[in-house]
């Protein structure tokens, strides 16, 4: 017994003395991560300090990134499309990756947020986590509190990453997006489009669809260009007779994700980017200033104007409660006069071509049509592990990325032909048009759609770009084209159309929506309980408003209640957090 | 035995040190152990969080409502240990358990259909109301869809330990009551019931200590803007500050708040069910 005794206390002893070294060790690590401060702008000065790279790193090309005889696998975390079923090791990039790059990849597909919490929470991060959803908030809270992530403007050099330099170098203008508020950068940006007309910040944010055979039953000529048109426009349809229509009820908007909040949001001077919650702070044109929709005397008329479309039935009685089939549904089925969902051929195949899209509206609390504006800069979806073994490997690795080649093969492939195909895919030609990518594999029918085969031919992960407008024109010149143009939208493509009509519809109204917000440490605990509890406050009793459970003759009770529950004092944090914007970029 | 306790102390106790998070400020680079003390902070944070006493109103309201609806489990056994015909009584068995089969999404989409403005019961209320609803927008009438819909689930699955109670009631005694000419209903009263008084107390002693742990998954899916004022359960919030929210130490706490109350509760209930009937787990 006693000998199990002494056992014991030695066991005890040497664990906490492991303990102590590996706390040691770790204080070291975090000591010397923090003394290195850098921004990518000052990478030049930084590369005397990081001279020396290992051995196994072949800086002269990418073709192989890893010298050929070294053997180093990467783990790495992706999310992909919810239609992708075959596992990662059967895309075509993973194999490019480990024979051409020669980089053996171990890959564990994420597919639920809980698992990325659950990563993050105990610090069991891969070396490189693409697209498994980390949010600006995790990225603050993990990334630059916790020093979880790799900053890569740290490793920025002319020698290790050039083409990372450059493309940082060459959106700058956007490059704030993607900057921490500790000046440091920790993930490629990922540009949806800039400048495109269809795609990205030419688009707006809300997606309301007119069909034109209800404008003609109710003898409107033009969209309404103001709210009290719009409403009026509304109760037209809702006159209209059902059977006359071919259905058996008329409903006059319906509305899958909401988007029809956003654009009352909108014709009320707010540049709201989340409409759903009237908590988080939006750019109000009238004022001209941050402010917190739910707070302001405003809301009250836009609370009742949504009452007033609820009780007179121009919106569906199950309009809080009903879930995006069921408002499809009635859609497709034709009974909706406005349909607020993604594009018309979502719901309409075959007559998604007489849809319209709504115009951004005026009212008498704005005497401007405003629209918010599509984000170009898509949420950070490539990170790098502060713990990796191989910072350097995962650096050249994101230089690769950002190469030519890297980009379109990344989200488009190697060209038919080439001998990168492995035998795998058969690669991209250019279409007739000669602007854009088409695949056999598509055209022959094997795959219903591009997303179908990237999703779970080509791609390891979402989103599968850095630069999409670049893509398109990259992939033109790799196939001989001297003149690289965009696409021009073909209306008779159901995609093409309903970016043509909104893009048509936003042009001239288009404001940006406000940077992202960095709370504070310091009083992040009182934001985020102020938060909560107002959000959850807000939603329950804007809802009741609008329903009839609650008389709107309570509004300005409402209004008290949500100041003494706080709502001035988060109101002022959210307003400090923006203390240095100067408004929107119209 | 030993396999046994080897199996409770690596997979029940083992991961309880990760408790101490609820005392830390916990950062996943500095670990369990590296993270800074805060003491009862997290705690404090909760009991002061303005919207504490609704959570606490909301998660009893729908446990105490659940804990009244024991008996049914009980009674549904009792009724089908009446029933003399085999083939029939295997039936009825099987159609009582099949629900506890199903998994929650697709009982709240069951649900969800039952009690929308289309459904059977929606058009019920419409019947006596004049206008159909949708009963998960009225705030009032969640609680109720939650217990009964819960029950319905799990009721012919709560009996399989009563009939195997009753199973055991000695036969010679239920007949002893025969021929002393009680009836069906008092054999049931004087025999069958006080037989398996010891199982239904410890089971009902066993569900008071989950009065504060209402389900998350069923009433985050039942749950919508207009009966939030009803469904915003300890369970709900925890979620959300913690799993989506990061506050890992804080939801801990949350979650230590919870077990303490309930493990108060079995103590109350075992005191008070061994005061009463002398029967109680310890």
């Amino acid at each position: 017994m006693k000998k199990r005794i002494k056992s014991l206390v030695a066991l005890a002893l040497i664990s906490v003395m492991i303990a102590g070294c590996g706390k040691q060790e770790a204080d070291q690590e975090v000591k010397q991560e923090s003394e290195v401060q850098s921004e990518v702008k000052n990478a030049s000065t930084q590369q005397a300090e990081i001279s020396q790279y290992p051995e196994y790193l072949n800086l002269e090309g990418y073709r192989p990134i890893v010298k050929e005889g070294e053997k180093i696998t990467l783990k790495v975390a992706v999310g992909r499309d919810d239609c992708a079923e075959t596992p990662v090791e059967d895309t075509w990039f993973y194999h490019f990756v480990e024979e051409k790059l020669n980089i053996d990849l171990e890959v564990e597909w994420v597919t639920d947020s809980e698992r990325k919490n659950l990563m993050l929470a105990a610090d069991d991060l891969p070396d490189i986590m693409i697209g498994i959803g980390i949010s600006t908030e995790d990225l603050i809270k993990y990334g630059v509190e916790n020093e979880q992530f790799l900053a890569l403007s740290d490793y920025v050099s002319e020698e290790l990453t050039p083409n990372y330099l450059a493309l940082c170098e060459q959106y700058k203008d956007y490059m704030d997006f993607y900057t921490a508020p500790d000046g440091k950068i920790y993930t490629i940006p990922t540009i949806s489009s800039v400048g495109r007309i269809g795609y990205g910040d030419s688009l707006s944010v809300y997606r309301m669809y007119v069909d034109t055979k209800y404008m003609e039953a109710a003898g409107i000529d033009e969209l309404p260009d103001t709210l009290d048109g719009f409403v009026d426009m509304l109760r037209k349809f809702k006159a209209l007779d059902p059977t006359e229509m071919g259905v058996d009820e008329i409903w006059p908007l319906a509305s899958c994700w909401k988007y029809d909040l956003a654009y009352y949001q909108n014709a009320f001077g707010w540049i709201t980017s989340e409409w759903n919650d009237l908590t988080v702070p939006c750019w109000d044109m009238e004022k001209g200033e941050v402010v917190v929709p739910c707070m302001e005397e405003k809301y009250a008329d836009y609370v009742t104007l949504l009452n007033t479309l609820y009780s007179e039935g121009l919106i569906h009685p199950d309009y809080l409660t009903m879930d995006t089939q069921a408002s499809r549904a009635l859609e497709s089925a034709g009974k909706v006069a406005v349909c607020c969902d993604s594009a018309p051929y979502v719901f309409n195949q075959e007559r998604f071509a007489e849809y319209v899209s709504a115009i951004p509206l005026t009212s008498e609390w704005s005497k401007e049509a405003v629209a918010t504006a599509g984000s170009v800069c898509r949420s950070p979806a490539f990170f790098v592990s502060a713990s990796t073994e191989y910072p350097e490997l995962c650096m050249r690795l994101v230089d690769y990325l950002c190469t030519d080649e890297g980009m379109v093969y990344w989200s488009t492939g190697c060209l038919e032909g080439s001998e990168d195909t492995l035998g795998i895919i058969t690669g991209f030609r250019l279409n007739e048009s000669g602007t854009d990518a088409e695949y056999e594999e598509i055209v022959s029918g094997k795959y219903a759609n591009l997303l179908a085969y990237r999703s779970n031919v080509l791609a390891i992960s979402q989103p599968s770009y850095i630069c999409q407008n670049e893509v398109n024109l990259i992939l033109q010149e790799m196939c001989g084209v001297e003149n690289p143009q965009y696409p021009e939208l073909d209306i008779t493509n159901p995609d093409a159309h309903y970016r043509s009509i909104v893009a048509a519809a936003a042009e001239g109204h288009l404001v940006q929506g406000l940077p992202t917000m960095y709370i504070g440490q310091d009083i992040q605990v009182e934001y985020t309980d102020l938060k909560t509890v107002l959000k959850n406050y807000v939603e329950t009793e804007t809802a009741k408003f609008v329903v009839g459970q609650r008389p709107l003759s309570e509004l300005p009770d409402f209004q008290e209640e949500l100041k003494a529950m706080g709502g001035e004092r988060y109101e002022s944090i959210v307003k400090d957090a923006y203390a240095g914007y100067a408004g929107p970029v119209k | 035995m030993l396999p046994a306790l080897i199996y409770i102390v690596i997979f029940n106790y083992g991961p309880m040190y990760g408790i101490i998070i609820a005392f830390k400020d916990y950062k996943p680079k500095l670990g369990y152990w590296g993270s800074e003390w805060v003491g009862l902070e997290h705690f404090r944070r909760f009991v002061t969080y303005p919207e504490f006493w609704k959570l606490i109103k909301n998660t009893l309201s729908i446990s105490l409502y659940s804990l009244a609806t024991f008996p049914c489990a009980v009674i549904l056994a009792l009724l089908i240990n009446e029933i003399r015909n085999t083939r029939f009584k295997k039936t009825v068995q099987m159609v009582t358990y099949a629900p506890h089969f199903l998994s929650t999404v697709v009982m709240c989409g069951l649900v969800t259909m039952l009690v929308g403005r289309e459904g059977l019961l929606g058009h019920l209320y419409g019947y006596f109301t004049g206008e159909n609803q949708n009963l998960l927008a009225i705030p009032q009438f969640f609680s109720s869809i939650y217990v009964w819909s819960g029950k319905w689930q799990n009721v012919g699955w709560g009996t399989i330990i009563y009939l195997s109670a009753l199973a055991g009631v000695s036969q010679e005694l239920i007949d002893s009551a025969r021929i002393d000419g009680a009836s069906r209903l008092q054999v049931i009263r004087y025999v069958n019931v006080p037989c398996i008084l010891p199982t239904i107390i410890i089971m009902f002693i066993m569900d008071t200590g989950s009065i504060l742990s209402v389900g998350f998954e069923k009433i985050f899916l039942l749950q919508n803007a207009l009966n939030m004022d009803t469904s915003r359960v300890i369970a709900t919030y925890t979620y959300d500050i913690g799993l989506m929210g990061g506050q890992f130490s804080y939801s801990t706490a949350i979650g230590l708040f919870n077990n303490l109350v309930n493990i108060a509760m079995i103590l109350i209930a075992n005191k008070i069910a061994k005061k009463f009937s002398g029967i109680g787990i310890w």
